[in-house]
């Protein structure tokens, strides 16, 4: 596999790409997490939280290497899943050392963060959502975004667009001036 | 826009990296000194970034679909090569067993004991049930479920239903479904699972769904398996069940019921408004058992015909009255033999327009006339030409769409034998009618549609009888026209004439009082059995009615009656719907039509008069004029656009006395008025015979040369 090309397509917006090609992993990662007392359903949901923090990771400056950092990033969560479970782990769990583990470590923090904002979210109109999909995430022009949804002009969807984000930063900043000590 | 909002914008601008560089230092001074402003900027960039993870979460779990169809291609090409015609249509079924615990908490269906692994590839729709109503749901692949009130087993007001559906190759394919029973290769239809949960717990089922699967091609002897989940968690196909076939009514109005050539060709000839269509084509409504008599038709299309020929090759007077009555049509190609006894029965072509008129509309909604499956045989229905294939189906009500097609078989025969024998087999059924109500709408079908033939008819006849009183007033003001304009020609040669005979008498020195002598009233009433000054009068009579330059002498005196060769060409004759010209002897107030060939108009002017030619002529929108001073020789008529108004004040002013003209000018405005009038029927005569042969398909086959009707009422006068 090429893994320059892997990088590139995860820098450039191309992630369906480059998940698509990284699934080829999936079958090693399921078999490890099956060994270790996991299910089916559980090594898919560890994968796909492996190649969110890969995404992530792949956004900094620093480079890695995307499969090895994927591979390794699954293990991590499979690892404290575990904990969580108090399932005790076995020898060869135990003493394994990850490569990137601090980083995996803080990008779960950073995560976190996210989760609580993206519950945050759900609190906010599916229209709201969906023009946030489509400009923030899918990088969709206002224009497009316009069509999409059905708006009369570019403008009124801008406008509505504002007050979207908003409604979204007050809930959030109420939020977590409650959640400060 | 806010002042927040404008914050909000500039934000945006700033965390997604859109900001000129001057704009960015600016703000990030901003930054340093406005705690808040920094609060604002991280929480939005954290939601913008939240936004972005949670897009990326899903593009992992798709993904994860896309790699999954990839690998099951290689294994599925194989399989759908291998499915032959074991025939099927493929799954569903509701719990009928113990209910379980069902998680509902998490989106995507769960492994249980009635879905399977298939349930994770295919998009589940997710409907909010009242169960105290009848609601009828459509998910994204147009799988229609109707359920009816009280159908689950629960005392809670709402549960909710989960659809899922495999339609496509490819989703079939995707979800990894299995199309085998036992092991047997089944050809399916569709699939789809449907599974009830209350509260999160999985409810059962007290009544029947029903459920409509699309179909582009319907497969005789498709049955509905039970998908059972094996122990792979894959599905196998069992427990057969022959399929309802009941028909789902639609809005009848939203359906096609025209001739399956109609519209296209009617489209292509640029009409496409529903409201001409229908008017044009209920027109051809027959009243069954009558025959369609044409009188007075023909006589009304050589009329039409001689009022569109070119007015440049009407030649005298006489003979233009005759050829109202005895001009053939060219434009046409009918002609006067062809057309005695012409009486036909149109009934013999096919499918009454009025029957179509009665059973397109509200009143057979909710019949099976009110369903795709009978829009379908619509087609095939005109082309057998056979009002009774039509009758069965409106009579039969009560019965399934293919029990009648059994019965319209024998009625039929070649290509649209073989197509209602396929329709037959399809097992369409029928709409949940009481034969109570059957019967009374198809007795309120054959009411109906004798009423609408009826109606149509008198529309028509009303519409044809006001157009012929129209064209016999409009006739006869035409004879008085002509009789003016004879009046008028024969009045400037008497009074020329006259004004010669003086002058003749005057240059001789003839001692007779030329005003005293009594006017000829005709060329024949000039006596010649006399010599003398009698013959002198002969000849100037002859030299007017010649117009040519004559001599006259009597005791060594000599006079000369001079006419000078004019000859006046009308630019462009051939862009005006009409064309007359007038040539008015100044002395006389008289005028003179002239007739002219091509364009062309001849007249040797009396070199002792002086005249004015005017020109007027019409475009089907426009009124052309010129008056100009008669000059011997070559003249030439540029006619220019005028509006009528105007019009009437050039004449008002400059011929004013002219009694007879303006009248003649007036004339030939109704004329103007009335040609529209009828070029608009002869457009609607031939629209109507063009459009004859894509109603009523076997038409052309009886008899190839029709003579044109004359028979459409415009849109605006049908109701």
């Amino acid at each position: 596999m090429n893994e320059s090309k892997i990088a590139e397509w995860l820098k450039t917006g191309k992630e369906n790409k480059a998940f698509t090609k990284l699934y080829t992993l999936y079958p090693n990662v399921e078999k490890y997490i099956l060994s270790n007392s996991g299910s089916k359903p559980e090594a898919l949901d560890i994968f796909q939280e492996g190649l969110v923090l890969l995404y992530q990771k792949s956004q900094s400056e620093y480079n890695v290497s995307p499969e090895g950092f994927l591979v390794n990033s699954c293990k991590f969560l499979w690892k404290n899943e575990l904990r969580k479970k108090k399932v005790r782990s076995g020898d060869s769990l135990k003493n394994d050392y990850l490569i990137n583990e601090k980083e995996i470590t803080d990008l779960l923090e950073k995560e976190e963060k996210f989760q609580q904002i993206e519950d945050i979210l759900k609190q906010i109109s599916k229209k709201c959502r969906d023009i946030f999909n489509l400009f923030y995430y899918k990088s969709l022009s206002m224009t497009e975004v316009t069509k999409r949804i059905g708006f009369k002009s570019v403008q009124s969807a801008k406008v509505q667009k504002y007050k979207c984000m908003e409604h979204a930063r007050n809930l959030a900043m109420n939020q977590s001036s409650t959640l400060k000590p | 826009m806010r002042v927040e909002l404008l914050e909000i914008e500039r934000i945006e601008q700033y965390i997604l990296k859109l900001m000129s560089p001057q704009e960015q230092s600016k703000f990030d001074q901003e930054l340093a000194s406005n705690p808040n402003l920094k609060a604002k900027v991280e929480s939005q960039r954290s939601i913008t970034e939240a936004i972005q993870l949670a897009g990326i979460k899903l593009q992992a779990k798709a993904s994860y679909q896309t790699y999954k169809i990839r690998t099951l291609l290689t294994k599925l090409i194989i399989l759908i090569s291998a499915i032959v015609a074991a025939a099927g249509i493929s799954l569903f079924v509701m719990p009928n067993e113990n209910s379980e615990r069902f998680d509902s908490e998490s989106g995507p269906v769960k492994l249980d004991t009635l879905a399977a692994l298939s349930n994770q590839f295919l998009e589940e729709s997710t409907f909010q049930i009242h169960t105290g109503k009848d609601t009828v749901i459509e998910n994204q692949d147009g799988v229609v479920i109707f359920i009816p009130s009280n159908a689950f087993d629960t005392d809670l007001d709402h549960i909710e239903l989960k659809v899922q559906s495999a339609i496509k190759p490819e989703d079939i394919m995707y979800a990894g479904l299995s199309t085998t029973s036992n092991g047997k290769a089944l050809e399916t239809g569709g699939m789809f699972y449907i599974d009830a949960l209350a509260d999160g717990e999985r409810v059962n089922l007290l009544k029947d769904l029903t459920v409509n699967m699309p179909t582009n091609k319907k497969i005789e002897g498709m049955q509905l398996y039970r998908g059972e989940k094996t122990a792979s968690s894959e599905v196998n196909w069992v427990n057969p069940e022959p399929i309802l076939n009941e028909l789902i009514p639609v809005d009848i109005t939203a359906l096609n019921f025209y001739p399956p050539e109609y519209e296209p060709y009617l489209n292509q000839l640029g009409h496409t408004e529903k409201q001409f269509l229908d008017s044009l084509y209920y027109s051809f409504a027959f009243e069954e058992e009558n025959t369609i008599s044409q009188p007075d038709k023909q006589e009304d299309l050589y009329y039409y015909s001689s009022q569109i020929r070119e007015v440049d090759s009407t030649t005298v007077i006489d003979k233009q009255l005759m050829s109202v009555h005895k001009y053939s049509d060219d434009t046409t190609g009918a002609s006067l033999d062809s057309t005695d006894d012409d009486v036909e029965t149109i009934s013999s072509y096919g499918i009454n327009p009025a029957s179509i008129k009665t059973i397109w509309s509200n009143d057979f909604n909710n019949t099976i006339l009110a369903t795709t499956s009978f829009e379908a045989r619509i087609p095939w229905i005109h082309e057998s030409c056979n009002q009774a294939v039509l009758d069965l189906y409106v009579n039969h009500l009560d019965k399934g769409l293919s029990e009648i097609d059994a019965l319209v078989v024998p009625l039929v025969s070649g290509k649209v034998k073989e197509k209602f024998i396929a329709f037959s087999k399809q097992g369409d059924g029928k709409v949940n009618l009481s034969s109570n109500a059957a019967k009374k709408l198809g007795a309120f079908y054959n009411f109906k549609r004798k009423m609408h033939a009826k109606a149509i008819r008198k529309t028509q006849e009303t519409f044809w009888a006001k157009q012929r009183e129209q064209d016999l007033a409009h006739q006869s003001k035409i004879i008085q026209q002509q009789s003016r304009d004879a009046e008028n020609s024969l009045g400037v040669l008497q009074k020329e004439y006259e004004k010669n005979l003086c002058k003749v008498y005057e240059d001789i020195d003839y001692p007779y009082d030329c005003k005293a002598r009594p006017m000829p009233s005709s060329n024949y009433t000039v006596n010649v059995g006399s010599l003398g000054w009698h013959n002198i009068d002969r000849d100037v009579m002859t030299a007017t009615l010649n117009r040519k330059t004559t001599s006259f002498s009597y005791k060594a005196k000599t006079s000369t009656l001079t006419y000078e060769k004019w000859i006046g060409t009308v630019i462009n004759h051939q862009d005006f719907e009409r064309v007359y010209v007038y040539n008015l002897p100044s002395e006389f107030n008289s005028y003179v039509k002239l007739n002219g060939i091509k364009g062309k108009y001849d007249y040797p002017l009396n070199a002792d008069l002086n005249y004015q030619t005017l020109v007027l002529a019409w475009t089907s929108s426009d009124l052309y004029f010129v008056l100009k001073t008669t000059k011997p020789g070559k003249d030439q008529f540029n006619l220019k656009k005028i509006s009528k108004s105007n019009f009437n004040k050039i004449v008002q002013k400059k011929i004013n006395n002219h009694e007879d003209l303006k009248t003649e000018m007036s004339f030939l405005d109704e004329e103007r008025m009335n040609s529209n009038r009828i070029n608009q029927n002869l457009k609607r005569s031939r629209l109507r015979a063009a459009v004859k042969h894509v109603i009523f398909p076997c038409y052309g086959d009886q008899n190839s040369s029709n003579p044109v009707e004359i028979e459409i009422v415009p849109a605006d006068q049908l109701q």
